[in-house]
């Protein structure tokens, strides 16, 4: 699943490590994500959200659109 | 998009994090390996007696270069594992109580292969002896506590604290392939070896086969 996770840390000037500490999760798992070598799971999706103050669909995109 | 450098490098490191573990663990192994081996050898030696031939003195030579450069190439890939661990910051909390059960369980993982080399009462020198040969029942009650208690409280820790979801969906991975090359291995020798075709079933041999499945798929699932 494609993902604008690492445009928005990028924007805040977040490191990964960074991230990861803000979210309780390694630098490894962000990294997975941001290569969409892994799909968080919706508790993380919506802290993840939380965190940026958006949607989960601002962030991910599974690529199914709406009609 | 543009990587930072810090990014770039720890990017660059994840795939190389994965070798320097395994070398840590196998420089270990090969060591404990090694260690068991000569002592094998050595009390073997003893039980027949006379002095030992030049082809004895090279074998234990050799044996024992294996041993250094096992606990050198394990000493190194530690030293790189830390300082690659050290780009991009300082670590979470939850990768600090990762490590230290790591370090904790590496711990346990050699006082256990240790005694295991230490104590084999045949001693004939066969390597595989570390895995199933006899042990006296003080040190084998000793061992089952320590990896029937110790281990599996570790292992709670490390679920309930020191992993996170990603890690967890690739130990998961790894223990799902696991379990079917079990489920599915173990009843097609048994058959086999039913129909006179194979020998009889190992199962020491089955569960290191089934935890080399568990631990190659997890370290992949994380590190790919």
């Amino acid at each position: 699943m494609k993902n604008r996770l690492k445009v928005l840390r990028a924007e805040r000037n977040w490191s990964q490590a960074e991230l990861a500490g803000r979210l309780d999760v390694s630098r490894q798992a962000v990294n997975a994500i941001e290569t969409s070598k892994y799909d968080p799971s919706l508790p993380l999706a919506f802290k993840i959200a939380r965190l940026f103050d958006l949607s989960i669909e601002e962030i991910f995109d599974d690529g199914e659109r709406r009609g | 998009m543009m990587e930072s450098a810090v990014d770039k490098e720890a990017n660059a490191g994840f795939g190389a994090q994965a070798g320097r573990i395994a070398m840590v663990a196998l420089g270990g192994f090969g060591a404990l390996l090694g260690a068991g081996v000569i002592t094998g050898f050595i009390a073997a030696h003893q039980q027949h007696g006379g002095a030992m031939s030049v082809r004895d003195l090279l074998i234990l030579a050799g044996a024992g270069l294996f041993v250094l450069g096992c606990l050198y190439a394990g000493w190194r890939a530690g030293r790189s594992l830390r300082a690659a661990s050290a780009v991009g910051g300082p670590p979470t909390p939850r990768e600090g109580r990762y490590r230290l059960v790591m370090i904790l369980a590496a711990l346990l993982g050699g006082a256990i292969s240790l005694t295991l080399a230490l104590q084999n009462d045949t001693l004939t020198g066969n390597p595989l002896e570390l895995l199933d040969g006899p042990l006296s029942p003080g040190v084998a009650i000793a061992l089952a506590l320590l990896v029937g208690v110790l281990l599996p409280a570790l292992s709670l820790y490390w679920h309930l604290h020191a992993i996170d979801e990603q890690e967890a969906a690739a130990y998961n991975k790894g223990a799902l392939f696991a379990m079917y090359a079990y489920w599915v291995g173990a009843p097609v020798w048994w058959l086999l070896w039913r129909g006179g075709l194979v020998a009889a079933p190992d199962g020491v041999l089955i569960y290191v086969a089934t935890a080399v499945i568990a631990t190659v798929i997890w370290f992949w699932a994380k590190y790919r």
